[in-house]
């Protein structure tokens, strides 16, 4: 899609905080988990001893409902290479139906980046209750493995945003 | 249910001078207390909205003008705002302003309670800055937002679309509201049966502007199917937010990307610079530019005064024209369409499904 | 590398737990804490053993005051678990909650990775995030309000009764709202209620089991002089919140308006229909769910002035042949419930037994999947019930087929694993409960949240409904539960509440929504997007101007603190305490890791 033809080659990473050694890039991953289910699900997921990219950086926010789209656009724009969003599942929120406001959100965000140029799939909704150690690392791997195939964010090599 | 009513152009009378007789006649019937209308500013150079309680002042009024004043929306907006007297106001808007004024309507931003929206119907405008050559008898192009504009002829919740297509002599005029109905008797019009002719001509310009929607979609597609593209037609703009000021629907006192959030202290600014190696200065030009499609395209009614404000001609309508159809498309929902749709973002239903989880 | 000073930050105590050995060995909080401190920069970083130790809140209450420090991050433990714990911890050295931030690095950051460098470097970015968020949050006074005494008790059952009639004692006027003609609700109905205190239908008891002396008496409160009580009336609409909630109640005849500071909700719960499991021939007389045998027996007792045997309802026989099925539409995916109503398998032992006691000769059997009995002296109960000859049967009986005046269950025995065919001339279905119709509605009205089982959440563990709310649920309208749990709830709630109105002013929780007027432009989608009806829209004038405009404003008392609005408002007018702007945009900004 859009922009996968231009993580063809090889980039440094530097780390936030101003780490030195350059390194293969790895995807960053900026996730917003909603307190009641999905950050919970990720406390279970160490817990349990489970692993996934350490390029993840997680955000407790309430609700998946309360992720503002700015947020998001914003998260892009700053370089993170995908953004992901986990809340309850549906029916499960823990305020009653902020997930399926996440939905609508996340849906135009889709295709505002699509409309743009920027590949639709480096913005992941997904329901992880808090139990669901497994699925949460598995959808934080998974999402990886897209990025990796998608490259680099090209929006993360413009300097002059 | 549409209702028609004739309105016969008087001896020597052209359209525009019949719209203006009908808005005498509102004013002097009592139909209404003011007119809320484009006229044409001094020496004709320009389309400014009037606002008047007088019938006398109406012969500034240009009811078919080829360009479109500015902020008549918000106009409306001031005018009905709480704890206004509560005067009658007809209010002559193109189509596409009405649209954005029955968004604002549902946001509590336009109260309609005593708005009447008249709406003639729009063959497109052109650049306000080009009206002078127009009103010279000059041909010219009517901007690119028109000529992909899916509703030239007011439909529900205009009270009254004034009609010229299809129309051989005068003009129709189409009511949608019991006020709009009420509104046509008290001015004197007389009932009529809605003709095929017209009704056929209605047909026709919805057929050619989703047609020319439909090509204008497919060209932004493919054109912003490359991020460069995007970025490169942005690299020019001031970030002056001429866009956001002059969007009728856009309604926010103060764009979010104003607030600190967004505009950090000198110390964080350094950080950030430091963080990222570069910044471009004033921050977050791109930023605004996709939040505000985030925010806006729910709402926008494609009406294009945004390409028309931006001084760097950046061609937003091309760029949301890939987009706006199929975000309200997503919500089962259309700008300005009904008010009883309610904006996308305050609702949902628990069977939709944009197939977004997991993706 | 000298840092340009920021204008808005705390001074910050970083402290590292070197608490899980394990995890000392992935990532060494010591050395971390020397890098990460800072005090040029106001992070003050330590990483020492007494802080896993008995002595931690003085030495924290020492570095607190060695480094003036105005905020806490912690860096080892979730908020998840352990947030009320450092923030009580941070509340004796006077750092207020929200200035108390925790880096879950045992949950999310040192396990992730076998690298370690990697998740050192990931420890230091939501280390970053999370200081971050601390100089970029709001400040803000605790808000409190004056509470009115007065309580409203919904449904006047045995919980609700219990509930009322504390209250009243307490010296608080009590409203009694309920739905029907009478009190009582599901106990009331009941033949007899079981665990009983060894006492006998035809024994020395001058009570009915309906009026043990262990649920409260309806005469008495009925007479309370504090109790109002309200009968065929429904609550029409609930405004306000904790301290001050304005209650539309509608009575025969009568609407009022009733202003109170905490609601009770007992509004029980009801039974499932069988209707739906057509396998079971539900519709036939002789297959009935427990509440029909509770009127059968009722009936029989009235008739005959005695413990006259049990009639069927098909043709008036004395039954031989007493089949009890445990639960139908209850742990069951498909029917009713996946959940145990907790109180059939008490009920139908207790009811095989005397109907073994009363019709020696008859064969009265109980199928069951396991037997439940969720309190002490259970076991001994069932004994007696198996010693005087009930059969209980392992296995679900999936069919039921009328056959000749008589029933035929089929079902598979999972003692034996065979499938097995019996007779019966009488079913006795255990049916589930389900939650009282119109709890949606009311907890809507409430402005609190279902559980995904549609009761209203009883004490939700963080945001504790109990306080925060001023709304406790008491009884079954929280669950299936027994008489004696029931009643027991009814009586915590009436002391919780009166604990909490007693109280000169009630303090609000800090995580709620705020509304800023110079941004809002009163469009009312904040007002749309609030599930607890928190919000308003309300006209106000500007005093020095005269112009009215219209602004959303936030009813603190029923804030979830969910951020909804806060997403929904495009002019960012909404800020949540915690999770302001601010803060998340500079969490975004760390986190993204920026142009790379
Ligand atoms: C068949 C059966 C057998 C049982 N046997 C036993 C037993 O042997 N031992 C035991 O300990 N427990 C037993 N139980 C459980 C026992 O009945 C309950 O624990 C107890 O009755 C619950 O009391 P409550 O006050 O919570 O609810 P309920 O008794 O159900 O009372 C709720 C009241 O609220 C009213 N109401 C509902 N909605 C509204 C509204 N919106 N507004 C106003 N009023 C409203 C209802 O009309 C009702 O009066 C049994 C239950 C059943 C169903
Ligand atoms: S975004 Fe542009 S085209 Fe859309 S409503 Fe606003 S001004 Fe008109
Ligand atoms: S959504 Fe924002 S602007 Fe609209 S009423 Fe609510 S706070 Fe005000
Ligand atoms: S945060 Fe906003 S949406 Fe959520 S409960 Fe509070 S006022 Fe309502
Ligand atoms: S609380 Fe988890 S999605 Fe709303």
């Amino acid at each position: 899609m859009a922009d996968s033809s231009k993580g063809k080659k090889k980039k440094t990473t530097d780390d936030a905080t101003g780490g030195d050694a350059p390194k293969d890039w790895n995807p960053r991953i900026v996730g917003f988990l909603c307190n009641w289910c999905s950050y919970t699900g990720a406390d279970l997921a160490g817990v349990s001893r489970l692993q996934y990219t350490p390029e993840f950086i997680p955000i407790r926010v309430m609700c998946s409902g309360s992720v503002d789209v700015a947020y998001i656009l914003k998260a892009l724009l700053e370089g993170a290479d995908g953004v992901l969003i986990g809340g309850c599942h549906l029916g499960d929120c823990h305020y009653l139906n902020g997930n399926y406001k996440a939905r609508r959100r996340v849906a135009v965000v889709k295709e505002v980046m699509e409309g743009v140029g920027l590949d639709p799939r480096r913005l992941h909704l997904e329901w992880i209750s808090a139990s669901e150690s497994g699925k949460f690392a598995k959808t934080v791997s998974t999402f990886d493995e897209t990025l990796r195939q998608l490259g680099p964010n090209p929006l993360a090599k413009e300097r002059l945003l | 249910m549409a209702i028609a009513f004739k309105w016969d152009l008087a001896k020597g009378e052209d359209r525009d001078e019949a719209v203006r007789r009908l808005l005498r006649e509102a004013l002097e019937k009592g139909a209404v207390d003011a007119v809320l209308v484009p006229a044409e500013g001094p020496a004709r150079t320009g389309i400014v909205n009037m606002f008047t309680t007088d019938p006398g002042s109406l012969d500034a009024c240009v009811p078919f003008a080829k360009a479109m004043a500015q902020f008549g929306p918000q106009d409306l907006v001031r005018l009905t705002e709480p704890g206004g007297s509560p005067i009658r106001i007809a209010a002559l808007l193109k189509p596409c302003e009405c649209r954005a004024v029955a968004e604002l309507a549902k946001i509590n931003q336009i109260d309609l309670e005593h708005v009447i929206l008249l709406s003639p119907d729009c063959e497109g405008t052109v650049e306000l800055k080009e009206y002078s050559m127009v009103a010279d008898g000059q041909a010219v192009p009517v901007r690119n937002a028109c000529k992909i504009c899916r509703f030239h002829v007011a439909r529900e919740p205009v009270d009254m679309a004034i009609g010229t297509f299809g129309v051989k002599d005068g003009l129709m005029l189409v009511t949608n509201s019991d006020e709009g109905q009420a509104f046509a008797e008290a001015i004197g019009a007389k009932a009529t049966e809605l003709t095929d002719a017209r009704k056929k001509a209605v047909e026709e310009s919805i057929e050619k502007g989703e047609e020319a929607y439909g090509d204008q979609e497919a060209r932004s597609r493919e054109k912003y199917s490359d991020l460069g593209t995007f970025l490169a037609e942005l690299s020019p703009c001031i970030k002056g937010m001429n866009c956001q000021n002059v969007c009728p629907v856009c309604y926010c006192k103060e764009c979010l990307l104003y607030t600190d959030a967004f505009n950090p202290t000198a110390g964080s600014l350094a950080d950030k610079a430091k963080r990222r190696g570069t910044l471009r200065m004033p921050v977050e030009t791109v930023q605004f530019h996709l939040t505000r499609m985030a925010h806006v395209m729910t709402a926008c009614v494609m009406c294009g005064q945004c390409q028309s404000a931006c001084p760097s001609d950046i061609p937003l309508v091309e760029m949301y024209a890939g987009i706006n159809r199929r975000i309200q498309d997503l919500f089962d929902y259309e700008a300005g369409r009904s008010m009883e749709d309610e904006p996308p973002f305050t609702c949902f239903s628990e069977h939709e499904n944009f197939e977004v989880v997991g993706d | 590398m000298p840092g340009l000073r920021k204008v808005d930050r705390l001074k910050k105590l970083l402290l590292l737990l070197p608490c899980d050995e394990e995890m000392e060995k992935l990532l060494d909080t010591r050395s971390l804490a020397e890098e990460m401190d800072d005090p040029e920069n106001w992070v003050f970083a330590r990483s020492d053993p007494r802080l896993c130790g008995p002595d931690r809140s003085d030495y924290i209450a020492d570095l607190v005051k060695e480094t003036e420090a105005q905020a806490i991050i912690v860096g080892g433990p979730s908020d998840r678990t352990h947030g009320s714990v450092w923030r009580q911890e941070a509340s004796f050295v006077g750092i207020p909650p929200d200035r108390v931030e925790l880096v879950p690095l045992v949950q999310q950051c040192v396990y992730v990775t076998d690298e370690k460098d990697a998740a050192r470097r990931r420890a230091k970015i939501m280390i970053e995030s999370a200081l971050a968020r601390v100089d970029t949050g709001i400040d803000r006074a605790v808000e409190r309000v004056k509470a009115m005494q007065a309580v409203l008790v919904i449904g006047g059952g045995v919980a609700g009764m219990q509930a009322a009639w504390d209250l009243a004692d307490f010296g608080r006027q009590v409203y009694l709202v309920e739905r029907t003609g009478e009190l009582g609700g599901r106990a009331h109905q009941l033949s007899r209620t079981y665990p009983t205190q060894d006492c006998k239908p035809d024994g020395c008891c001058p009570q009915s089991c309906r009026d043990c002396q262990f649920t409260p008496r309806i005469d008495l409160v009925t007479s309370h002089p504090l109790i109002e009580l309200l009968l065929e009336s429904e609550v029409k609409s609930i405004k306000g919140g904790i301290g001050g909630y304005q209650i539309e109640v509608h009575s025969p005849e009568v609407s009022r308006l009733l202003e109170v500071g905490a609601i009770v909700v007992a509004t029980g719960n009801v039974m499932f229909d069988a209707e739906e499991m057509g396998e079971l021939s539900p519709w036939h007389p002789d297959v009935i769910s427990f509440l029909e045998l509770e009127k059968l027996i009722d009936w029989q007792r009235k008739e005959d002035h005695a413990w006259a045997p049990l009639r069927r309802p098909s043709d008036g026989k004395v039954p031989k042949n007493i089949h009890f099925l445990q639960c139908v539409g209850s742990r069951d995916e498909h029917h009713g419930t996946i959940d145990c109503s907790l109180v059939c398998c008490t009920y139908a032992v207790g009811q095989a037994k005397d109907l073994k006691d009363m019709l020696p000769d008859a064969t009265v059997a109980i199928h069951y999947m396991d037997m439940r009995g969720p309190y002490r002296g259970f076991e001994r109960h069932y004994l007696e019930a198996q010693e005087s000859g009930v059969l209980f049967m392992r296995g679900r009986v999936v069919e039921i087929e009328p056959d000749n005046g008589n029933l035929i269950l089929s079902y598979e025995d999972i003692d034996i694993g065979e499938p097995v065919t019996m007779e019966a001339d009488l079913v006795v279905l255990s049916v589930g409960q389900l939650p009282t119709p119109g709890t949606a509605e009311l907890a809507q009205m409430l402005g609190v949240p279902l559980d995904e089982d549609g009761y209203i959440g009883e004490d939700n563990t963080t945001y504790s409904l109990w306080d925060r709310r001023g709304v406790y649920v008491v009884g079954c309208a929280a669950g299936p539960r027994g008489i004696r749990y029931s009643v027991r709830d009814g009586r915590e709630a009436a002391l919780s509440i009166d604990a909490v109105l007693r109280r000169v002013q009630i303090e609000l929780a800090d995580n709620i929504a705020e509304v800023d007027d110079e941004r809002c432009v009163g469009c009312g989608q904040c007002v749309e997007s609030c599930e607890y009806d928190a919000k308003t829209l309300e006209e106000r004038t500007d005093l020095q101007t005269g112009r009215k405009y219209r602004d959303a404003i936030v009813e603190p008392r029923r804030c979830w603190g969910c951020g909804n609005c806060h997403a929904t408002c495009p002019s960012t007018a909404i800020s949540l305490s915690g999770f302001s702007d601010d803060q998340l945009v500079r969490q975004v900004e760390i986190a993204s890791g920026g142009h790379r």
